[in-house]
């Protein structure tokens, strides 16, 4: 059995769905993030698991304890939060140290265990120190020092880095991980950042407006995405609207079918193609294609991002399409604004939507 | 960290307020009185040395508030005793059933109209204290207004705005003013007397002896007080002439009574034995001229001579039964202040 | 309770201690604010005997030109002051935000001066400046101070601080950001003044108005020293219960204070509820720039006011050490000999000085515990609402109609509670009643300023909500608790108008042997027993600013930011 097990959570806040029907498995020792946009529920759900919220049906069983009506100081979690939420009158000591000296534990086990925390987060020389005198990075190590001293079954992360400069989230999310795979600890993290999901993650819970949309490795969820949110959410991408024959796909404004890798029943069906997996040509190409205009480029430094306009007035599209490029392939090219570009696509990169969502898209 | 000490400091203090405890042994009375602030000090303590069983504990309030709040409370009184409160209000408590007759020592050697005229008293008087106009000599010079030899002078135009007097409704002898006018000058008279006076009124108090302080320190030129307050201001060198009044002066008895439904009856006895005391009529002479028993009287300092003389035949009967009419009639016609200047 | 079996039993089991907590806490609001103005509403309805005759006090009420006389005065005064409170409280509160005059922090000081004393003191001072025997009475306006001009500037001064205070906090709240933007459209200073200025303050400015028009309203220590034969409704209600005894009137003239109050307070209400509404909190503060003409006429009038309030309380001071106004003007120090006067002696004093300990104590701790329970507990949230409601209501009940109405609650033979009455207790819980809602609201802002995963925080590392709060919430909030606890103590010292019912021999009042004594005629004594007062609130505020200096060199460390 997983060591959490959440299953058919439902909660509302008024008239407000907040979590619709949430189950979930999550095995020892992984490290998962809740992933969506503000108001999609993830924080809801992190709080339900450790008892901030109650739900109003469903049950979380936690390391084979139904916990579903336990109260959250009877839990077995750590927290850390966006705002550090450090008692600014207790130094970084004793921040550590107060759930420890609640419990009464022996000074010198005291002492030594938040000396090694200290030290496993490189605060060492801070410990006198009060939080307000520590950087914005520094006080969230502190925070997750305290998450960690009481030995947690369970770690969360309630968007520990969105306060943080770029730097310092980069630097500090290293951290995490290092200390998620050295002590091994079951972690959950919510955060709106896909980055920080897709680089920490062992799987990522992407969440729409109270409903998980898809559960999975980072590289599926991106590669993989189960629903048109999810494409969207991750990454940036194309949706098209298509028509199956067969084996093989008909793209409006494509000369020719696109060969299906999978095999689907026949009708029309939503399709996502990643930016990235769009080929440019200058010259009409061999294979199946789309002909249009170059609307506008952006620079982005090692890329170059490219819209353009499907020649087709059929297009049912109203979206123009986005395609990137690296400079080094760009520079076979001549891209300017309203001249024509010819695109392609591998089959392979070709993403369709699960049968449901596609027709609910 | 100085704050936590003080926050100690205080925990006692909170302890001895919460265990305010009655004191032991000693029979407590509480005691009603409209005698003068000054003199309470003086009398408790005379009183407490002849009998230190006995704590008084003081409510002490003008005449009227005093009476009022007794009436107020004529269902569940918190009153034991009452020493020295007007004689007409203690008739109209009498009349309401509220006094517990006793006839107490010595009762025989006061005058006779100090002593209610039942068989058993409900009330005996301690002093008499008596009208009277405080004149500043130095504001009437300043405002060229003249000392005036009677009452009716008051009306003159001369005065105007330079009178003041206390409010029949809250002071005794504010009352006793306007009682000992309707006595002398007959109903219809003594209204429209009033009516006159009014005019000349700068402000209605609500005590007694205030219109006598204003009068010593210069805010007004005349006040109508009493005679005992005139006399006090004067000895602290006010520039005061006490006026005693051609027509005759008003006057009425503090008095002593026990209330009915007292559960210390025998302290409140002891007392209204002691208050008639010669002792006690020595120190009541101290302040006043006419006491209850007439071989102590001695001349009060700077009080108006041969005082006595002026007082009216006061009907106190009349006055007491007659009390809440005239209250009421005044307030109709002076009290709305229709015009406040 | 409805309220409790709506809760899902997550909440209801974990935090019964906290429910039961906030449920006493709406018992005792009830018990201690409502049930009492209900009595009073419902004796103004019932004549002498207890029955029921609907309107007919209010009939023969209106029906009386005197009493209703009252009424129309006591609402010229209070739109009077008002006016002038308000006005003259902004541009000082101007001089003290946008001009760069110097001494800012003296006239600061200064003009908090008359919060020290009790109502009063300014208007014994004026008696001594311009009454008939004032040093000054030539200059005083009018005919004399006896009236409805002696009231009126004896309530203005004792009112200013409080109005000052609140234009204060609105005029430093603007956006420079506007200023700027107004200048650089090249606006005249005077159009950038009722354009970018006044709007921004409005709110503060309704909000000042509709307090000064309250407390003048609902003071009778100004009215009844200085008023002479000017009645107004304070007064009134006064003679009405203690000069007669007359309850049924007095509550008939209860209810109608209580009325103009309850509609100011609505007003008020309304208003900063737009406030909040067009308040950004990203605004910059406005940094005044020097204008010689514009400083010099501040500084003359911050001058005028400051010494204007420093004569009449410095009045009142000097006039109690002299032997006998006006005759004899050598030092004394009879005036203080209170044992031998009206007033209740120097017990009054030490009576008032517990009073305050205890108010100021048992307040503080009350009042942020409610704060606490409210702002930081989870669940019951109808119930919390109420709460919050019942905490906003004291704003809106003069003191008077609370004593009264604490009269016909507690010292009815059936009330449980009846013991209380005429004890210390009665004075101490009337005051806190009374003075519940600006510590209530200056306890929830600095609560509501430590976040809230505090708690979840504590959850997590199995620390009880109990330990939380003494070993971090009570900490951080002390500044706040210090604040509180020296305006209840300030508050309880000065006031008079609920105690002036509830005190019985035992525990009169430095401020109730105030009144008593000038009732009395005997002012200077009174003069000097506001001095006593006035003292003992200096020494207090003093020792406040010791301690929150104390305090802030030694949270230092961690008050950085």
């Amino acid at each position: 059995m997983s060591y959490l097990s959440i299953s058919h959570l439902q909660k509302s806040f008024n008239d407000l769905l907040a979590l619709n029907d949430i189950s979930l498995e999550i095995e020892k020792g992984e490290f998962i993030c809740f992933l969506g946009p503000s108001g999609c529920g993830k924080t809801t759900l992190l709080r339900t698991i450790c008892g901030l919220e109650s739900q109003d049906s469903g049950s979380i069983i936690q390391d084979s304890v139904d916990i579903s009506r336990l109260s959250a100081e009877k839990r077995d979690f750590g927290i850390v939060f966006q705002s550090y939420a450090l008692f600014p009158n207790l130094s970084v000591f004793d921040n550590i140290a107060f759930g420890l000296v609640n419990q009464r534990r022996p000074k010198q086990e005291i002492t030594d265990k938040v000396n090694e925390l200290l030290s496993l987060t490189g605060l060492q020389e801070h410990a006198q120190k009060y939080p307000s005198q520590l950087s914005g990075g520094q006080q969230q190590r502190v925070a997750l020092c305290r998450a960690l001293a009481m030995e947690p079954g369970l770690l969360l992360l309630d968007e520990p880095l969105s306060a943080l400069d770029a730097k310092i989230r980069e630097h500090l999310r290293r951290e995490i991980c290092r200390i998620h795979r050295k002590l091994g600890l079951t972690t959950i993290m919510v955060t709106h950042d896909q980055t920080e999901a897709m680089t920490m993650a062992d799987r990522i819970v992407v969440m729409n407006a109270g409903r998980i949309e898809h559960v999975g490795t980072p590289e599926e969820i991106y590669l993989q995405p189960a629903s048109a949110f999810v494409a969207d959410f991750i990454g940036t991408s194309n949706t098209l609207y298509g028509e199956i024959k067969d084996t093989s796909l008909l793209l409006p404004g494509w000369t020719a079918p696109v060969a299906l890798v999978e095999k689907r029943t026949g009708g029309e069906t939503t399709i996502l193609i990643r930016p990235e997996h769009l080929t440019l040509h200058n010259e009409q190409p061999s294979g199946p294609h789309a002909q249009g205009t170059i609307s506008d480029i952006e620079f982005l430094g090692s890329q170059l991002s490219v819209e353009l306009k499907l020649d087709d007035h059929q297009t049912q599209s109203n979206k123009a399409l986005k395609a990137t490029l690296s400079l080094q392939d760009a520079h076979h090219l001549t891209l300017t604004r309203n001249c024509p570009v010819w695109i392609s696509v591998q089959p392979n990169n070709v993403c369709l939507l699960a049968e449901q969502e596609a027709s609910a898209a | 960290m100085g704050y936590k000490t003080v926050l100690k400091g205080l925990l006692p203090l909170a302890a001895t307020v919460l265990s305010t405890g009655a004191f032991a042994g000693k029979t407590e009375l509480t005691v009603y009185t409209a005698f003068e602030a000054d003199q309470l000090k003086e009398y408790e303590k005379s009183f407490e040395s002849a009998h230190p069983d006995i704590d008084i504990r003081w409510v002490r309030d003008s005449t009227g508030i005093v009476t009022a709040k007794l009436l107020a409370e004529k269902n569940n009184p918190k009153a034991d005793v009452v020493w020295g409160l007007a004689a007409t209000s203690l008739m109209l408590l009498k009349q309401e059933g509220m006094l517990q007759p006793y006839k107490p020592q010595g009762v025989e050697k006061l005058r006779k109209s100090f002593v209610d005229n039942a068989a058993t008293p409900s009330w005996v008087g301690a002093e008499a204290w008596v009208a009277s106009i405080c004149y500043n000599t130095v504001e009437g010079e300043k405002n060229n207004v003249p000392a005036p030899a009677s009452w009716k002078d008051l009306t003159k135009p001369v005065y105007k705005g330079h009178v003041i007097m206390p409010n029949p409704n809250s002071s005794g002898t504010g009352f006793l003013d306007v009682s000992s006018w309707i006595q002398m000058f007959g109903e219809e008279n003594a209204w429209a007397y009033m009516d006159g006076l009014h005019q000349n009124i700068s402000r209605y108090t609500h005590s007694g002896s205030k219109p006598c302080k204003l009068a010593a320190s210069g805010e007004t030129t005349i006040g109508i007080s009493f005679a005992y307050r005139g006399a006090k201001s004067k000895k602290k060198g006010a520039p005061l002439e006490i006026i005693t009044p051609t027509e005759g002066l008003g006057w009425d008895l503090e008095a002593t009574a026990i209330i009915k439904g007292t559960d210390k009856l025998e302290a409140a006895q002891k007392l209204m034995d002691w208050s008639i005391t010669r002792e006690a009529n020595t120190m009541y002479n101290k302040y006043y001229a006419v006491v209850g028993i007439p071989s102590v009287e001695k001349q009060v300092p700077f009080y108006p001579e041969n005082i006595g003389k002026k007082m009216i035949d006061n009907n106190f009967e009349w006055a007491a039964s007659n009390r809440q009419a005239i209250l009421a009639e005044w307030q109709n016609r002076y009290d709305g202040k229709s015009d406040p200047k | 309770m409805n309220v409790l079996l709506k809760q899902n039993p997550l909440t209801r089991l974990s935090f019964s201690g906290q429910g039961a907590g906030i449920v006493l806490s709406i018992i005792g609001m009830l018990v201690f604010l409502v049930l009492p103005v209900w009595s009073l509403l419902s004796r103004s309805v019932e004549n002498k005997d207890g029955e029921f005759i609907g309107l007919a006090n209010f009939a023969y009420y209106f029906q009386t030109p005197a009493l209703l006389e009252s009424a129309w005065n006591s609402l010229i005064i209070a739109a009077a002051c008002t006016l002038l409170v308000t006005s003259s409280a902004f541009l000082y509160a101007y001089a003290l935000n946008r001009t760069s005059m110097p001494g800012k922090s003296v006239f600061r000081l200064l003009a908090q001066l008359p919060m020290l004393a009790p109502s009063m003191m300014p208007a014994i001072g004026l008696i001594y400046l311009f009454g008939n025997q004032g040093v000054i009475k030539e200059w005083f306006p009018a005919d004399s101070v006896y009236g409805a001009g002696g009231i009126i500037v004896g309530l203005s001064l004792w009112c200013f601080p409080h109005a000052l205070i609140i234009i204060n906090t609105a005029l430093s709240l603007s956006d420079k950001r506007l200023h700027e933007a107004a200048r650089v459209m090249g606006t005249p200073a005077w159009r950038r003044f009722l354009t970018v200025t006044l709007p921004a303050a409005r709110y503060g400015l309704i909000s000042a108005a509709l307090v000064v028009f309250t407390l003048v309203l609902a003071d009778f220590g100004v009215p009844k020293v200085i008023g002479g034969q000017f009645d107004v409704l304070a007064t009134d209600i006064y003679k009405r219960v203690v000069g007669q005894q007359n309850f049924q009137m007095g509550a008939v003239v209860g209810v109608l204070l209580l009325l103009p109050s309850l509609l100011a307070f609505g007003l008020d209400r309304f208003f900063q509820r737009k406030q909040q509404e067009s308040f950004s909190t990203s605004a910059v503060p406005y940094k005044p720039e020097a204008n010689t003409t514009k400083d010099t006429l501040a500084l003359i009038y911050c001058s005028v006011v400051a010494i204007g309030l420093m004569t009449v309380i410095g009045m009142a001071i000097y006039a109690s050490f002299v032997t006998f106004w006006p005759y004899n003007l050598s030092f004394t120090l009879a005036n203080y000999d209170f044992d031998m006067m009206d007033g209740g002696g120097w017990d009054a004093w030490f009576n008032s000085i517990e009073m305050a300990f205890l108010t100021a104590l048992i307040g503080s701790l009350c009042i942020f515990l409610v704060a606490w329970l409210n702002e930081k507990t989870k669940g019951l949230k109808q119930s919390r609402n109420l709460l919050h409601l019942l905490a906003f209501m004291p704003l809106a009940v003069p003191g008077l109609v609370l004593g009264l109405g604490y009269i016909f609650f507690f010292n009815h033979p059936d009330n449980p509670l009846h013991w209380i009455y005429g004890t210390m207790t009665i004075l101490v819980l009337s005051t806190i009643a009374h003075y519940f809602t600006v510590p209530y609201l200056t306890a929830t802002t600095a609560l509501k300023q430590i976040p809230n995963e505090f708690s979840a925080v504590a959850d997590s590392l199995k620390v009880s909500q109990a330990q939380l709060f003494r070993r971090v919430t009570l900490p951080l909030s002390l500044p706040a608790l210090l604040d509180i606890s020296v305006y209840l103590f300030l508050a309880a010292i000065t006031t008079v108008s609920a105690v002036v019912f509830l005190y019985s021999t035992d525990t009169t009042l430095a401020a109730v042997a105030i009144l008593n004594m000038d009732e009395a005629g005997d002012t200077s004594p009174a003069a000097a027993m506001a001095t006593v007062v006035f003292v003992s609130a200096t020494v207090v505020r003093l020792i406040h600013s010791g301690l929150t200096a104390s305090l802030r060199k030694h949270s230092q460390a961690w008050q950085l930011k």
